[in-house]
């Protein structure tokens, strides 16, 4: 079995959400965030083209490094 | 005034299904988008890329699947209003809909159907004060009259093919171009850098990196902008700028149309016929919203397909009409051609 993860997530008006990750369904932030129906946009689907599920990661966890499109979304991205 | 009898407005790909599945019916469409060339999402997002799922095709790129849905639907012969954005609909005595768009164009149907996927793509804008006053004033987000820049001072700002494109092309019309953008490298066809890396090194352009437009300044009009390069402000004089960031969808004007929308789409009735709050107009795609919905390209097809039979019943009340399958009646196009499964041979064997 395959073993949940806790994500603590603050909206843009302040408001806490805890949420429930499966580790086995292959999601991304976004599209956790998406599941629990929160207003992030993620039109391009997570193909790194249009930048709208900007979130910051406030824990120290290691990430992944950003990819070359990533990066080159990223730098044409309003408020970052 | 354009008539037909299903005005669809949206030419993604559910938009474009719907004029075949009408034409089985023969029911006439005619297509509105606000983009110049049909295709929605697929068209104008990502018409490199590689869909997986859409039935019998294991693989087929975005733009493949546009160019096949516009080969299917050629015998119906859809019209087309591109590059024109839906504005206002009416409805007239006579229980028809006129559509009129930001041009002007009239369109009048029996049904409308709204295949509006995301809304219409608009110019994303880079949050500069005073960017809103100075649009039209020097400020610009498209392209459309390079003639316009003839002989001006022009900066562009951003990273990708758009960026990249125009100041290839502007570098031989304006009388200087500047182009900036947040990183040293662009997201853009390899020949394009390099074209533009060659411009900058004889010196025909000036590039500006890593560096961000932070400031509009003019009175009347603009005058110049202030880019901060890593902490470095420059002021640079200008008649033009021209911020490329790409396109992003917006519901746009249909949300006050007095449909019922929720969670940015238009409610329908889904155990049905995908109608909408207000009879005789429709809603499919990714445009539409029920209990379950999912945005998928299959998904908007058979929406349209339940669609265009409602659309019948509602034009032709009167009129008796069965399901057929394609396979035994063929596909008669409006454009005379005739699309049939061979006969099989019966002869005897003596
Ligand atoms: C990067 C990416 C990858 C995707 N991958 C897949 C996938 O693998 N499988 C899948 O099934 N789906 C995928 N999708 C989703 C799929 O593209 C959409 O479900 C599909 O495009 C919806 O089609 P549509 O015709 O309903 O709307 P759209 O494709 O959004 O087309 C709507 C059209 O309506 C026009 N329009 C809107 N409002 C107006 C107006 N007022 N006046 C005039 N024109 C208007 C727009 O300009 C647009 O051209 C993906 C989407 C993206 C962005």
């Amino acid at each position: 079995m395959s073993q949940d993860i806790t994500i603590y997530l603050t909206d843009r008006e302040g408001k806490l959400h805890t949420l429930i990750a499966p580790t086995d369904m292959q999601m991304n932030l976004m599209e956790i965030c998406k599941a629990y129906e929160l207003p992030v946009e993620g039109t391009c689907g997570g193909m790194a083209m249009c930048a709208s599920c900007q979130c910051y990661v406030e824990s120290d966890h290691p990430l992944a490094e950003r990819s070359e499109d990533e990066e080159a979304m990223l730098s044409e991205a309003f408020y970052v | 005034m354009i008539k037909t009898d299903i005005l669809i407005i949206g030419a993604g790909p559910t938009g474009l299904f719907a004029v075949f599945e009408a034409g089985l019916l023969q029911l006439k469409c005619h297509l509105i988008d606000s983009l110049p060339m049909p295709g929605g999402q697929c068209a104008e997002i990502y018409p490199k890329k590689p869909i997986y799922d859409i039935p019998s095709h294991p693989e087929i790129l975005a733009g493949d699947l546009v160019k096949n849905l516009e080969q299917q639907i050629a015998p119906f012969q859809p019209g087309y209003t591109l590059g024109e954005s839906a504005i206002s609909i009416e409805k007239t005595a006579e229980n028809a809909f006129i559509v009129t768009t930001d041009k002007g164009t009239q369109h009048q149907a029996p049904v409308v159907a709204i295949a509006g996927g995301l809304g219409t793509f608009e110019p994303r804008k880079p949050p500069l004060k005073n960017l809103a006053f100075f649009e039209d004033k020097g400020v610009s987000y498209i392209i459309k009259e390079p003639e316009m820049y003839r002989d001006k001072n022009v900066v562009i700002a951003g990273g990708g093919d758009s960026a990249l494109d125009w100041t290839i092309f502007l570098e031989n019309v304006a009388a200087s171009v500047t182009l900036i953008h947040r990183r040293n490298e662009f997201r853009g066809a390899l020949d394009s850098v390099e074209k533009v890396q060659h411009l900058k090194n004889e010196g025909r352009i000036q590039l500006i990196t890593p560096a961000e437009v932070t400031a509009l300044e003019g009175d009347a009009k603009l005058s110049s902008i202030s880019v901060d390069k890593q902490g470095e402000i420059l002021k640079i004089d200008c008649d033009h700028f021209i911020p490329l960031f790409g396109l992003t969808p917006k519901l746009g004007p249909i949300a006050n149309w007095g449909l019922e929308i929720e969670k940015n789409a238009i409610k329908v009735d889904n155990t049905l016929d995908y109608q909408t709050n207000i009879p005789g107009i429709y809603a499919i795609g990714d445009v539409n919203t029920y209990p379950g919905k999912l945005k998928l390209i299959l998904c908007g097809f058979h929406e349209a397909t339940l669609m265009c039979q409602s659309a019948f019943k509602k034009i032709y009340p009167e009129k008796r009409n069965v399901l057929k399958y394609t396979t035994v009646s063929g596909v008669s196009g409006f454009d005379g051609s005739q699309k049939q499964a061979a006969k099989s041979t019966i002869k005897a064997i003596e």
